[in-house]
C-alpha cells in the first residue's frame, strides 16, 4: 500500500476493502463431438469480502458452469479463458492444481443442489466431515471428530454426535444439506458458492436453510455466491444480483435497484414469473420461448427472439454491458427501459 | 439392473441408424466384413470344395498344407479346409437354431408376462433364476439326460439364452402396452391373440431381434465348448468344437488342426461381440 | 433387509429343489436298470430285488423322489456304474482341486481386471481405454479351449511348466507349477468382464455428485478415485463379479478337461461321455448347488457391506 501510485490511491474507495474475487472476460468453452460449445461468454464479476452476490438465470444459462469454473472443478473437456480471474489477488488461471486443491475447502467452498447425492452414500456423515478437516489440517482424528460435531451443532442439527455416526440415507433432506453446509464451512472459507442449495428441499425447510446460510456466512465473514433461478431467494439473500442469459451477463445491480427498476427485459421477465410481484399490478411480461441452443445462437442480442422490445440494432448488434445508473449495468440497447416503456404507451 | 437398461436401449436402436453409424465407425466396418467373409466361407465353401468332408484316406493323414490341400489334412486324411467349411456351417446352424429356439420361447414368455400382468411375477421369477444359471450346467444336464447330440445341444443353447430374451421382450412389450392403440384395440373388441401378434409383437420385435442377434456369439461359444468336450455333435460330423478336440490328440505333430478350428470360432464370435459393444457404446452416449 | 434376504433365500431354496429334480430325472432316464447296474454282472435275481427295494424303485415316482431327497441330504449320491465307487466320496475328492483352480484363476485376474477397468475409466475415450476394451472383447470372444491349447503348445515347446494333472496342493512347491497354466487360461475368462464392469461402474461413480463434493473439499486425485469413487463402485462390481461365477464354472469344466485337472468338471464330463449316470448326476448336483450357495453368499455379503441396505 505504501508504494501505491498517487492516482490509484485516489480512485480506490477506502471504505471498500480489496475485492475477494475478480473475474474479467471469463469464458468457458466445452469441446464436444459437434464442435466447441461456449457455455460462458466474457463474464465480468467482482465479489467483496462478506458480500452476497446472487447469480440468476434459467437452466442452461451457464450459472452452474460459472460456479464450477470458479472452483476449478470443470471436466477436462472444458477450456477456461479470462482476461483476469483472481481470488484474494491470486491468479486462478495460472495456479497449480496442487495449490488450487489447498484452496478448495479452505479459501473457497461449495454446497450443491442435491444433498441426497452430494454426500458419499457409503460413509458416515462424521467421517466425511473429519476427512474435510484433515485434508487441510494435520490434526489427530479424535480432535477432528470433536470439531466435526461442533460444526454439525452450529448448523442446528439436533443430537449432532449421533448424527455424525449416521449414514446419509438415514437423514432427511434438510439435515443432509445442514451437514453439507457444516462440511463446507468447517475451515471458515472466505467464499462460499451455493449452487441452488434449496431447490431440492421441501418448501418448509428452504427458509430454514437460507437463514442458516446467511447467519453462518455473516458470523464467519464469508462471502457468498448464490446461484439460483428463484427471484424470491434473491430478494431474501442477496446484496447484489448478476443476471446470466445464454452464457452472458445481461444485468448486474444492487438487489434493491434490481427489484424496483430492472433494466433488462429478461430481468423484467424473470420478475414477472414471480407470482407475488404480479399481485402488485405491475405489467406482467412472461418470457416467451426457451433459452437458445448454444450451438445456434441468434445474431445480435441473444435475447432478441424472446424480447418484446426487440427492434433495429437488437437483431444485428451485440449490446455491451453499460452503466445505466450508479451500480447498475445492463446489456440492453433499450436501457433505461423506463424511456422505452414510456415511449411505447 | 444397469446392464439390462443399456441393453434395452441398444436393442431399441433402429436398423437405419445402426447402418449409418456403422459406416462412420471403422471398427464396425471391420467386424461386418469379417463376419461376411466367415459366412461366405461356411455357406459357399461346401459348394465349391472338391473334397468330401467325411471320406477318410488313411494314407493321407496329417499332411502339411500343399497346393491340393491348402490347409493340409486331418488325422483321418480328410481335407482340413473342407472339414472347416462344413464345420463352420454346422456351428453357425447350431447357433442359429439355438437363438431361434430361444427367441421363440423367450419372446413368448416376455410378451405373455407383459400382456397378462398376473403372469408377470411368476414368469419373471423363473426367468431371473435361469438368467444367472451357468450355461455349462444346462449343457451338462441335458447331455446327461438326453445323451449328447443335436437335441440336447440346441435345447441347452436355447435355455441359456432364453432368459435374456424374455427380459428384453417383456421390457419392449411393456413400453408398447403403455401406448393408446392397445387400449384402442381392446375397445374395438380384438381378441387377445390378435392384440399380441398384430399389435404387441409387431411393435416390439425390433429390440428382441437385435438382442437375439447379439446373443448369437454366446450361442456359438457354448456350442463349440460342448462340442469340444464331446457333449455336442458326435464324430464324424464336422463341427468346429469337435474338430478342435480331434486336433488336440495331434497337437504336437499337427497343431494347425486345432488352431484353425479354434480361430474360426473366434472369428465368428468376435465380430458379433464387437457389434454389440459398439451398439452399447452408442446407447451410453445417447443416454448421457 | 431381512425381508429381502429371506425372499432371496426362499427363491434359492426353490432353485435347489429344481436342481434336485433334474438330478432325480437324470437317474430316471438311465437306460439300464439301476439295481442291476449296482448289483453288477454277478448279481443274483434276489440281490437285484433287494437293491430295488432298498432304492424304493418299486414305489410310486413321488415317493421315489422323496427317498432320493432324503438320500441326497444324507450325502448318499449313489455309486458309480463304472467302478462302483461312492459318488459322494469321488466328488468330495474332486471339489478341492476345482476350488483351488478357481481361486488360483481369480487371484490374478480379479485384481488385474480391476486395475485395467480403473485405468480405462480414468482415460475414458483415450488410447489406453480403447486397448483395454479391445482386449476385453477379445477375451470374451475367444473359446477357452483355444487359450488352453495354445498354452499347452507353448509350455511343451519351452518345457517351462507342467501341462498335465495336479501334483498336490497348489501352495506346495510341487503343486504350484501345475496350476499355473490352467489358472492362466481360466482367469482370462474373468479378465474382460471384470475390466468392463469396473470401467462402466467407476466412470459412473466418477461423475457422481458426492465425488464432486469430495473434490470441492480439496481432496486429491488418488483419494477421489480410490477413497470415494471406487469405494462406492466396488459394491456393484462385487455383485456383478458374483454373477460371473457361472461363466467361471463353465470355463473350469473345459480347463480341467484340457489340463487333466482332477476336478468336478472333468468328473462330470467323463461321467456323461461314459454313461455313468449316478456320477454325472452327483457332479452336476454339486456344481449347481455350489453355484447357488456362492450367489447366496454374494447376496448376503453385499447386503452387509452396503450401509444403505444394512440400515433398513
Amino acid at each position: 500500500m505504501k508504494h501505491m501510485p498517487q492516482d490509484t490511491m485516489l480512485t480506490t474507495d477506502i471504505t471498500r476493502p480489496d475485492p475477494l474475487l475478480v473475474a474479467q472476460g471469463l469464458t468457458v468453452t466445452f469441446a464436444t463431438d459437434q464442435g466447441p460449445l461456449r457455455a460462458l461468454d466474457a463474464v465480468d464479476l467482482t465479489l467483496a469480502p462478506g458480500e452476497t452476490l446472487a447469480v440468476v438465470g434459467e437452466s442452461g444459462s451457464g450459472k452452474s458452469v460459472l460456479s464450477l469454473a470458479l472452483m476449478g472443478l470443470l471436466p477436462g473437456t472444458a477450456r477456461i479463458e479470462a482476461d483476469s480471474l483472481t481470488f484474494e489477488g491470486r491468479d486462478l488461471t495460472a495456479i497449480t492444481e496442487r495449490d488450487f486443491r489447498a484452496l478448495r475447502g479452505t479459501g473457497m467452498s461449495m454446497i450443491f443442489q442435491e444433498p441426497a447425492t452430494a454426500l458419499n452414500p457409503v460413509r458416515r456423515i462424521g467421517d466425511q466431515i473429519v476427512e474435510a478437516i484433515r485434508l487441510h489440517e494435520d490434526i489427530p482424528v479424535r480432535k477432528a471428530r470433536t470439531r466435526a460435531i461442533e460444526a454439525l451443532a452450529a448448523t442446528g442439527i439436533p443430537a449432532p454426535a449421533e448424527r455424525a455416526e449416521a449414514f446419509p440415507h438415514q437423514l432427511s433432506g434438510g439435515m443432509r444439506q445442514r451437514a453439507l453446509i457444516a462440511m463446507a464451512l468447517v475451515h471458515r472459507p472466505r467464499l462460499l458458492i451455493a449452487d441452488e442449495p434449496t431447490t431440492a428441499l421441501d418448501v418448509t425447510v428452504q427458509a430454514q436453510i437460507l437463514d442458516l446460510i446467511r447467519d453462518l456466512a455473516r458470523e464467519t465473514g464469508t462471502a457468498t455466491l448464490f446461484i439460483t433461478h428463484d427471484m424470491g431467494v434473491v430478494a431474501e439473500m442477496a446484496d447484489r444480483v448478476a443476471v446470466l442469459y445464454a452464457g452472458r451477463l445481461v444485468e448486474t445491480a444492487p438487489s434493491a435497484a434490481l427489484f424496483s427498476s430492472p433494466e433488462h427485459p429478461y430481468t423484467v421477465g424473470l420478475l414477472g414469473s414471480m407470482p407475488q410481484m404480479n399481485a402488485r399490478g405491475e405489467p406482467m411480461l412472461p418470457i416467451q420461448g426457451t433459452v437458445p441452443d448454444p450451438r445456434v445462437m441468434p445474431p445480435g442480442c441473444h435475447f432478441h427472439p424472446r424480447c418484446p422490445f426487440a427492434a433495429g440494432a437488437c437483431l444485428t448488434d451485440r449490446p455491451a454491458l453499460r452503466q445505466v445508473r450508479p451500480g447498475q449495468m445492463s446489456a440492453c440497447h433499450n436501457a433505461p427501459l423506463i424511456e422505452t416503456l414510456g415511449g411505447a404507451t | 439392473m444397469m446392464s439390462d437398461m443399456s441393453m434395452t436401449e441398444v436393442a431399441a436402436g433402429s436398423a437405419g441408424r445402426t447402418w449409418r453409424r456403422m459406416r462412420a465407425n471403422p471398427t464396425m466396418l471391420i467386424a461386418v466384413t469379417v463376419l461376411l467373409a466367415v459366412l461366405l466361407f461356411a455357406l459357399i465353401g461346401p459348394m465349391i470344395s472338391p473334397y468330401d468332408p467325411y471320406e477318410t484316406a488313411l494314407r493321407m493323414r496329417l499332411k502339411p498344407p500343399s497346393a491340393a490341400h491348402w490347409l493340409g489334412t486331418d488325422s483321418q486324411g480328410r481335407d482340413l479346409a473342407t472339414r472347416l467349411m462344413y464345420g463352420a456351417r454346422t456351428t453357425l446352424m447350431l447357433g442359429l437354431a439355438g437363438v431361434t429356439f430361444a427367441a421363440l420361447v423367450g419372446g413368448t414368455i416376455g410378451l405373455l408376462a407383459a400382456f397378462y400382468s398376473r403372469l408377470d411375477n411368476p414368469l419373471m421369477r423363473l426367468v431371473d433364476v435361469m438368467l444367472s444359471f451357468p450355461s455349462i450346467l444346462f449343457g451338462l444336464s441335458l447331455a446327461a439326460m438326453m445323451g449328447p447330440g443335436l437335441d440336447s445341444l440346441i435345447l441347452a443353447i436355447g435355455l441359456s439364452i432364453m432368459p435374456g430374451i424374455a427380459r428384453i421382450s417383456r421390457g419392449a412389450a411393456l413400453s408398447v402396452m403403455a401406448q393408446d392403440y392397445i387400449d384402442g384395440g381392446r375397445v374395438i373388441g380384438l381378441p387377445d391373440r390378435t392384440l399380441m401378434s398384430r399389435y404387441l409383437l409387431a411393435n416390439a420385435y425390433a429390440p428382441i431381434l437385435t438382442y437375439t442377434t447379439l446373443a448369437f456369439g454366446d450361442a456359438v461359444l457354448l456350442a463349440a465348448a460342448l462340442g469340444f468336450l464331446g457333449l455336442g455333435l458326435q464324430p464324424p460330423t464336422a463341427e468346429l468344437g469337435s474338430i478342435a478336440a480331434e486336433g488336440r490328440s495331434f497337437l504336437f505333430i499337427a497343431p494347425h488342426v486345432s488352431f484353425a478350428a479354434s480361430a474360426l470360432i473366434f472369428l465368428i464370435v468376435l465380430p458379433v461381440n464387437m457389434l454389440g459393444d459398439a451398439l452399447r457404446d452408442a446407447a451410453d452416449r445417447r443416454a448421457s | 433387509m431381512a425381508g429381502r434376504l429371506a425372499h432371496r433365500l426362499l427363491i434359492s431354496l426353490f432353485v435347489l429343489l429344481g436342481v434336485l429334480l433334474v438330478g432325480f430325472l437324470m437317474l430316471q432316464v438311465m437306460p439300464a436298470d439301476p439295481a442291476a447296474a449296482i448289483a453288477g454282472a454277478q448279481g443274483t435275481e434276489a440281490e437285484i430285488e433287494a437293491i430295488r427295494r432298498h432304492l424304493g424303485l418299486d414305489k410310486p415316482v413321488m415317493v421315489q423322489f422323496a427317498l432320493y431327497l432324503s438320500r441326497v441330504v444324507q450325502g448318499d449320491l449313489g455309486q458309480s456304474i463304472i467302478n462302483s465307487a461312492s459318488v459322494f466320496e469321488q466328488i468330495i475328492g474332486a471339489a478341492g482341486p476345482t476350488l483351488e483352480l478357481m481361486c488360483a484363476a481369480m487371484i490374478w485376474s480379479l485384481p488385474l481386471g480391476l486395475c485395467l477397468g480403473i485405468v480405462a475409466a480414468l482415460r475414458r475415450g483415450g488410447m489406453l481405454d480403447r486397448v483395454v476394451m479391445a482386449v476385453s472383447v477379445m477375451g470374451v470372444s475367444i473359446p477357452v479351449f483355444w487359450v488352453g491349447l495354445l498354452l499347452v503348445q507353448f509350455a511343451a515347446k519351452t518345457r517351462a511348466f507342467p501341462i498335465q494333472g495336479r501334483a498336490g496342493p497348489i501352495f506346495t512347491p510341487d503343486g504350484f507349477p501345475h496350476v499355473i497354466l490352467p489358472a492362466t487360461a481360466l482367469g482370462l475368462i474373468l479378465l474382460g468382464p471384470v475390466a468392463r464392469m469396473t470401467r462402466t461402474t467407476l466412470s459412473e461413480a466418477l461423475n457422481a455428485d458426492h465425488v464432486r463434493t469430495a473434490r470441492a473439499k480439496g481432496a486429491g486425485p488418488v483419494r477421489v478415485v480410490l477413497g470415494h469413487a471406487l469405494r462406492t463402485a466396488l459394491l456393484p462390481i462385487i455383485t456383478l463379479v458374483g454373477l460371473q461365477v457361472g461363466s467361471l464354472m463353465g470355463g473350469a469344466v473345459v480347463t480341467e478337461t484340457i489340463f487333466s485337472w482332477p476336478g468336478v468338471g472333468r468328473l462330470a464330463v467323463n461321467a456323461i461321455t461314459t454313461g455313468d449316470y449316478p456320477m454325472a448326476q452327483g457332479a452336476i448336483l454339486f456344481l449347481a448347488t455350489a453355484f447357488i450357495l456362492v450367489n447366496v453368499a454374494v447376496d448376503v455379503l453385499s447386503e452387509l457391506a452396503d450401509p444403505r441396505l444394512r440400515g433398513r
